[in-house]
C-alpha cells in the first residue's frame, strides 16, 4: 500500500466498471472496423511453441518433475519443459505469416539439433 | 600470429584471452561485435568466454546470427583458425561452424573449479606444444557444457578424430563433469582449423594463479605460421 493513499479497489468497484465499459467501446467499434479509442488496431497474433525433441535429455523438466511429486501433486507421469513466443505480425494475411513465423524458427527461435517448434495462429 | 578476438555484449573473458595470447608472442587485438569486417592479415579469431546477450534465447544464439559471424565464417571457409572458448564454443555451435549443441550441464549446476583434460591429439595448430595423451589441469565455468550431438554426428567426429579434449581425472581415469557424450570437452572443425572448447586455458597461463597448463594452446598458435588466406 503507498503511504497515506486510499488503495484502489478493482474488484466490483467503479474502476473495473469502467475498465469493462472501455473494452465493451472498443469491441463494438471494432466490428464496424473503426479504430479504438486506446489505439489498438486488430493485428495477426501468432504463438509458437518450441520443445525439446524426444530423446534429448530434459535435466530441468526432470527436476519440476520431482518438484511436483515432492508437493505430493498426484498423476503426473512426466514433465518436459519448453518456451512459448508470443509473435504480433503486421501482415495480417494467414499464408504469408506462416512462412514468416517458420523462418522465424530455422533461423533463431529453434535449435533444430536439440529442438522441435510448433506455429500457430491466433 | 595476429589474433582478433571479438567482443560481444556480455563477453567477460577477452581480457584473459588477450593476455594470454600477447605473452605467448601473438599480436591480440580487440574487435567489437558491431564489425563487419575482421582487421586485415587476421591469422586467428577468437571468441571469448562470458555471456554474451545474457545467455537469452539460448547460449550463444543471438551472437551466432551477428553479421560479423559472416566475417569470420568466411575467415574460416578460408582456412583461417578460429578458437571459441566456453561462451564462444556455444557461438560457434550455434553458428554452425561446429556440429553439436551444448546443453544444460546434467546435474544443472553451474560448474566452476578446476578439471584435468586429455589432449586426444598434437598435430594440429592449436595443440603442437603439447604430447598426445597428455593430461593437462585447467578451469572450468559454465552451466551449459554437455555436448550433445545425434549419434551419426558422434560416430563421424570420433571417427575423423576431432575431438580435441576430454574429460578425465588426474591419471586420466574417468572424471565427466557436466553430462558430455563421451566425455567431450572440445572439437575440432573438419579442416581442424576450428577449434571449441568448455574449458579455460586462458586462465592457466601463470604460475602465480594456479598453473602454466594452458600455456601450450596459446604457445602452439603463436608459432603457427600459416596466413589466413
Amino acid at each position: 500500500m503507498i503511504c497515506g493513499q486510499t488503495p484502489i479497489k478493482l474488484d466490483g468497484g467503479f474502476g473495473l466498471r469502467f475498465y469493462l465499459f472501455e473494452w465493451a467501446l472498443f469491441f463494438a467499434r471494432g466490428a464496424r472496423n473503426v479504430r479504438s479509442p486506446i489505439n489498438r488496431e486488430l493485428k495477426m497474433k501468432a504463438r509458437v511453441v518450441v520443445t525439446l525433441r524426444n530423446g534429448i535429455l530434459d535435466p530441468q523438466g526432470k527436476a519440476i518433475e520431482g518438484a511436483l511429486k515432492s508437493l505430493a501433486i498426484e498423476g503426473i507421469e512426466s514433465v518436459r519443459q519448453g518456451k512459448v513466443f508470443d509473435i504480433e505480425l503486421a501482415d495480417a494475411d494467414r499464408a504469408s505469416a506462416e512462412l514468416v513465423l517458420r523462418e522465424a524458427c530455422e533461423k533463431l527461435l529453434a535449435n533444430q539439433v536439440v529442438e522441435n517448434f510448433a506455429v500457430e495462429i491466433l | 600470429m595476429n589474433a582478433a578476438i571479438i567482443l560481444f555484449p556480455g563477453s567477460n573473458r577477452e581480457g584473459d584471452a588477450f593476455r594470454a595470447l600477447a605473452a605467448s608472442g601473438a599480436r591480440p587485438a580487440l574487435v567489437w561485435h558491431r564489425e563487419t569486417h575482421l582487421p586485415p592479415k587476421t591469422d586467428l579469431v577468437v571468441l571469448p568466454g562470458g555471456f554474451s546477450y545474457g545467455d537469452y534465447l539460448r547460449c550463444g544464439a543471438i551472437a551466432a546470427r551477428e553479421s560479423i559471424m559472416d566475417a569470420v565464417r568466411a575467415h574460416a571457409a578460408r582456412g583461417g583458425l578460429v578458437l571459441g572458448i566456453c561462451n564462444g564454443f556455444q557461438i560457434l555451435v550455434e553458428s554452425g561452424l561446429l556440429p553439436g549443441v551444448l546443453m544444460r550441464n546434467a546435474k544443472l549446476r553451474f560448474i566452476c573449479r578446476m578439471q584435468h583434460l586429455r589432449v586426444e591429439r598434437n598435430d594440429t595448430p592449436f595443440a603442437s606444444a603439447y604430447a598426445r595423451g597428455q593430461i593437462i589441469k585447467v578451469a572450468i565455468a559454465h552451466g551449459e557444457g554437455n555436448y550433445i550431438a545425434d549419434s551419426e554426428t558422434i560416430a563421424r567426429i570420433e571417427g575423423d578424430g576431432r575431438v580435441a579434449f576430454r574429460y578425465c581425472g588426474a591419471n586420466g581415469e574417468a572424471d565427466n563433469p557436466n553430462g558430455s557424450i563421451n566425455d567431450i570437452a572440445g572439437i575440432y572443425s573438419k579442416g581442424f582449423n576450428v577449434l571449441g572448447l568448455m574449458p579455460h586455458p586462458e586462465n592457466l597461463v601463470d604460475a602465480l594463479v594456479g598453473g602454466t597448463d594452458g600455456r601450450g594452446l596459446f604457445e602452439s598458435l603463436a608459432t603457427f605460421a600459416r596466413p589466413a588466406a
